[in-house]
């Protein structure tokens, strides 16, 4: 009984300390063209429109490519998003994650920022034709 | 061989417990005077009569309660008793309980995931590494995203961007 008690408490103390140091997530980057031009809409990017829509206002997302990479928050780790644009995380302390947004060897952007699972981080700006590119980071 | 030993030997003989060469020396001697049938037909009347008597049972009722006394006998004694019998047992499994708690508390604290510091801003800082380029940044309260927007010298204030 004595045991049982001790291992049960044991397990309910030690198992977050496991996931806090040994869990990597599923972080998800999508390169986005967004412009003023009409187009339908591009149902890959449902997880994300309704997020893009009232904070940046372009009438049309286009998905350009994506990919995705398992991150433990204090390895580093890359995501080739296609057409040059790599991703570059790494871990930056205090669980904040250093970004950088490559587009061939031309550092686009660099940023530290915390990582939320679920609330997308939206990187963009970066002209391309009459739009402007963005990535969108998700930790699922 | 004296009597006494043949007496013995047949005995066990009709036991069953003879050893074979005993047996086997038995049959090859002979050895069987007329004392030994005198002798196993006593055996045999003495078996007959304690067959025959009525074995005391004592009353189901009895025989539950000596099942019962038995088992409690034997039975380990009470959890507390047997463990926290001594002062110093209450005082490490105090201590053992205390030291769980705060390793939870301290666990707890480090799983924490960064967002539970809601003062703390998501972006530390930006590089907006294009030519002329600044960069704006904004938290969303209601969907939990963060912009992160380069306004480069090409924007015009027209051009549908960060708004």
């Amino acid at each position: 009984m004595k045991a049982l008690f001790v291992i049960l408490v044991g397990l309910c103390c030690v198992a977050p300390v496991q996931r806090a140091f040994a869990q990597p997530s599923d972080v998800e980057a999508m390169l986005i063209l967004a412009s003023n031009e009409p187009a339908p809409l591009d149902r890959r990017l449902e997880r994300v429109d309704y997020v893009l829509r009232p904070l940046l206002r372009f009438e049309t997302y286009r998905l350009l490519g994506q990919g995705s990479v398992l991150f433990s928050g204090s390895g580093s780790a890359s995501i080739a998003l296609g057409d040059g644009h790599v991703v570059n995380l790494a871990g930056g302390g205090k669980g904040r994650v250093e970004v950088t947004w490559l587009r061939g060897n031309d550092r686009l952007l660099s940023t530290s920022v915390t990582l939320k699972k679920g609330k997308p981080t939206i990187l963009g700006g970066v002209p391309q034709g009459e739009g402007r590119l963005i990535v969108t980071l998700m930790v699922k | 061989m004296n009597l006494g030993r043949q007496l013995k030997w047949w005995s066990r003989r009709r036991d069953g417990e003879l050893a074979p060469h005993r047996a086997a020396r038995l049959d090859r001697d002979g050895l069987r005077p007329a004392v030994v049938d005198e002798a196993e037909t006593v055996w045999k009347g003495l078996g007959d009569h304690l067959r025959n008597q009525a074995i005391p049972t004592p009353p189901a009722e009895v025989m539950w309660n000596d099942v019962r006394r038995e088992i409690r006998r034997h039975a380990p004694e009470h959890w507390a008793e047997q463990h926290l019998k001594r002062p110093w047992d209450w005082a490490t499994t105090t201590a053992i309980a205390i030291f769980m708690v705060l390793l939870g508390f301290f666990s707890l604290r480090i799983s924490m995931p960064p967002e539970a510091h809601a003062t703390e801003p998501r972006v530390a800082w930006v590089d907006a590494e294009l030519p002329g380029a600044t960069a704006m940044v904004y938290e969303d309260e209601q969907s939990g995203a963060v912009v992160i927007w380069m306004v480069t010298p090409a924007d015009a204030p027209a051009d549908g961007g960060k708004s």
